[in-house]
């Protein structure tokens, strides 16, 4: 009786799952219908990719594209810079978000701190790796009569020194390019207001593009501060966070 | 010292039960000022319980509330609560104003204070004719130099902020810029602002100069309401010193101001249509075009760069790459194009297009295309077209097949030279390998990182401890050795039946045992015949390990005694051993 009972669960739960599955778009199930030119097939493909949360910086590459040739450069841009953040060295991103950015007319250049910002991850790796290294040179180091004393002191300070200011860039770049605050204007002829109101007088004219740091929600409208450090309202939709 | 505390205690108690009836008092730190000087009114009250402010107003002045301050004084047994609340006023006109009284109730009582009167002079006799702004503190003004101007040209504005030179200031919050209320218009990023000295009706001022550029998005007038910036301003009260003095007792009152300037309004005219040419883009300014061809001579197939500089003063932000005419013969690309910008403001610029050419066909001296660039001159009001004048350069090789499409030509001998339509940018083309998962969490958040840090440390703990212990190993090696030859003695002891063996067996666990302990006492070497003459052993033990010793002597050296071992004697033996390991 308790087989049966088992095995009937066992029935149920893998008929659902494969149900499920059968039912979610595949990778090559969408990059097909980009390359026949059903790019709006293509982008609901991608999108509930992404919203499975398998998400890897060729599947918003790949969204970024369906978007351009959609005509929404805001949301290629958007897709473009997460898939940016993913992975720092994808060419083909870097080369799509410049064009894309040239179509929408914004040359805002990236600070320094915002280049930097893309590589955040590489501080604290490099901080870990010569924290061990610092450690595991100390042990000869500190030793009487071992060979090579001078080698692994040099190399212990070296590493230290390295350690600390891997630190101290990682604090100075905190999150970086996945800083969840960080958000792009997806959409045009979007205005920072004084207020959380469409009647609210503009307190600069936002590119498609550009980021923003969002602070708090209000309703439709977020309260943020736009990349020349004004701070004012923008509608929530008109923005969307880099990070998903 | 107990009594002591417990009097003062006492009087204390006492000292709380004589409280005196409420009182209120005002004034103010000078009874005349000059109309850009603010002045401290205190209120005082005296032993009530109040919290909140009173209100103060006056017709003329502009009274704010700044703090408050308590303390308790005890005189005479006497003990007094005096609650302090200070305003600024700052005087804004010319005039003797009265500060009415001011009531605070307590107790189910009303307390008012005397009126106060305020004198405010012209501190300059000769400003009469200054203007009206220049009487302020702080004051600003919008600097628009145009009334007119046409879409997409760029008009340089100065927003001014003048400061009287006793008030200290900065933006608030820092690195905030001055908000330019209107619609209709975009302004370029402000550089960092600019500070000065000006003198304006005989006065000085700080003069804090933001500038930056405007641009009408839309034909039609131009509303600037104003331009208003937040600065924080700690403004001096007390005596007047005199200017360029500086204080360092003086007392200063902080707060945060907003600062307006006055508004402008300037016409905004369309671009005309009439006489626009094909190329026209949209730049609007004045400007110069210079090409250049790097290398001279070249081979078919093989690219040259032609360099396109615009200069000029101009809205290089909305200036779009200049088109190429007369590109028979040649393959033409899309430009890569670099901003210069020659001042803090980017209206003058330099912007270089590089147009790669490929040469079609060998020609000794093939004319390059001709690069054609429009723009509108707000100042002649006119449409102006440039034109590069024609570079020749060396092609060899063989002539290239035609393409079926041609980015763009134009014919062989056209009548009239075809404008080059712009192409429409493409990206690069989707990725279709498998995609590799990545995280949007910062490494530090993955708990791989963490994971990855547990290695090095368990290796780092591994080698530490492998470390010690093969310290302690080798510093244990003797006692281990030690040990060792223990129970190798035991076993002869209890088991040989070889009467030489066991007794030097025996011999050597005395010495083992009792020996080495008496030297940690005496921390001197001695052998066993002189540790049982030094008293070392208990009396009754010194004869039975002497005669054992004996016995061994004889055994061993002297080939006395049987060679074969008796359980008696192995008992006995085992018995003086035990004995002296626990006197030991």
């Amino acid at each position: 009786m308790n087989w049966t009972k088992y095995f009937l669960i066992s029935a149920f739960y893998l008929s659902f799952a494969m149900s499920s599955s059968f039912g979610a778009p595949t990778w090559e199930a969408a990059n097909e219908a980009y390359q026949n030119g059903k790019y709006e097939e293509a982008k609901v493909d991608y999108l509930q990719l992404a919203g499975m949360h398998e998400y890897s910086a060729d599947l918003f590459y790949n969204l970024g594209n369906a978007w351009f040739k959609l005509g929404d450069q805001g949301r290629a841009i958007l897709n473009y810079e997460r898939a940016l953040v993913l992975n720092p060295r994808l060419e083909e991103a870097k080369a799509n978000l410049q064009t894309a950015l040239r179509i929408v007319g914004n040359d805002d250049q990236p600070t320094f701190r915002e280049r930097i910002g893309m590589y955040a991850d590489y501080f604290p790796l490099i901080a870990s790796i010569t924290f061990w290294t610092a450690a595991f040179c100390l042990l000869p180091a500190l030793r009487p009569r071992v060979r090579f004393i001078a080698f692994w002191r040099s190399a212990c300070i070296a590493a230290a020194l390295i350690c600390v200011g891997s630190v101290g860039m990682s604090f100075w770049v905190g999150s970086g390019s996945k800083d969840p605050n960080r958000a792009l204007v997806v959409e045009s002829a979007t205005d920072l207001k004084y207020g959380p109101a469409v009647t609210a007088r503009p307190v600069e004219s936002l590119q498609v593009g550009q980021h923003v740091e969002l602070i708090s929600e209000r309703g439709d409208w977020t309260f943020c501060r736009s990349s020349s450090d004004n701070l004012g309202w923008i509608i929530t939709r008109r923005a969307e966070r880099v990070i998903p | 010292m107990k009594s002591l505390l417990t009097a003062l205690i006492l009087l204390l108690g006492i000292a709380a039960l004589a409280v005196a009836e409420p009182s209120i008092s005002a004034s103010l730190s000078e009874t005349v000022t000059d109309v850009d000087h603010p002045v401290q009114l205190e209120i005082k009250i005296q032993n009530a319980r109040v919290t909140r402010p009173p209100t103060v107003s006056a017709n003329g002045l502009s009274i704010n509330f700044a703090g408050t301050s308590s303390h308790t004084q005890i005189l005479n047994f006497q003990a007094t609560t005096i609650v302090t609340f200070t305003y600024i006023v700052t005087p804004t006109k010319e005039g003797i104003y009265e500060i009415p009284p001011v009531e605070v109730s307590a107790g189910g009582k009303t307390y008012r204070t005397s009126t106060l009167t305020l004198k405010i002079i012209h501190n300059d006799s000769n400003n009469a004719g200054r203007p009206a702004a220049s009487d302020k503190p702080y004051f600003a003004e919008l600097v628009v130099p145009k009334e007119s101007a046409y879409v997409g040209e760029q008009i340089p504005i100065e927003l001014r902020f003048y400061f009287n030179p006793r008030i200290q200031y900065q933006p608030y919050p820092q690195g905030q810029y001055p908000i330019i209320d209107g619609e209709g218009f975009v302004t370029k990023k402000y550089p960092e602002p600019g500070e000065k000295q000006f003198e304006l009706n005989g006065r000085p001022y700080h003069v804090v100069v933001y500038r930056t550029a405007l641009t009408g998005v839309k034909p039609g007038k131009l509303e600037l309401q104003s331009a208003s910036q937040s600065f924080l301003v700690s403004t001096p009260f007390g005596s007047r010193n005199a200017p360029g003095f500086v204080d360092p007792f003086e007392d200063y009152q902080q707060q945060v101001i907003d600062v307006k300037t006055n508004g402008a309004s300037i016409d905004i005219k369309a671009l005309p249509a009439a006489g626009r040419p094909a190329s026209f883009s949209g730049a609007v300014g004045d400007f110069t075009l210079a090409t250049s061809v790097q290398p001279t001579k070249t081979r078919t197939g093989d690219p040259v760069s032609m360099k396109v500089e615009i200069k000029g003063l101009g809205n290089f932000d909305r200036m779009e790459q200049p088109t190429l005419t007369d590109t028979d013969g040649w393959r033409t690309y899309h430009p890569s194009e670099e901003t210069e910008a020659l001042d803090d403001l980017g209206l003058s610029a330099v912007k270089t297009f590089n147009y790669p050419l490929v040469a079609e066909k060998p020609a000794p001296a093939a004319k390059l295309p001709v690069i054609e660039f429009s723009y509108f001159d707000p100042n002649a009001e006119k449409y102006v077209t440039l034109k590069s004048t024609p570079i020749t350069i060396e092609v060899d090789g063989e002539r290239l097949p035609d393409l079926s499409a041609p980015p763009v030509t134009t014919g062989a001998s056209p009548p009239v030279p075809q404008i080059r339509t712009q192409p429409i940018p493409d990206v690069l083309d989707i990725e279709t390998r498998r995609p590799s998962p990545g995280s949007f969490l910062p490494l530090v958040a993955q708990p791989i990182f963490w994971i990855g840090q547990a290695i090095p440390a368990g290796s780092l703990l591994l080698l530490v401890f492998g470390l010690w212990f093969r310290n302690v190993r080798i510093a244990s090696l003797p006692l281990r050795a030690l040990n060792r030859e223990r129970r190798a003695l035991w076993k002869k002891v209890d088991a040989s039946n070889n009467r030489p063996e066991v007794l030097q067996a025996a011999v050597r666990l005395l010495e083992l045992d009792v020996l080495s302990k008496i030297r940690d006492k005496v921390k001197a070497q001695m052998s066993l015949e002189e540790a049982i003459s030094e008293e070392a052993l208990p009396v009754e033990l010194r004869s039975e390990v002497r005669a054992l010793l004996e016995a061994r002597g004889a055994t061993i050296y002297g080939h006395l005694g049987s060679e074969c071992l008796t359980e008696d004697e192995r008992v006995r033996i085992k018995n003086v051993l035990d004995r002296c390991k626990a006197t030991a």
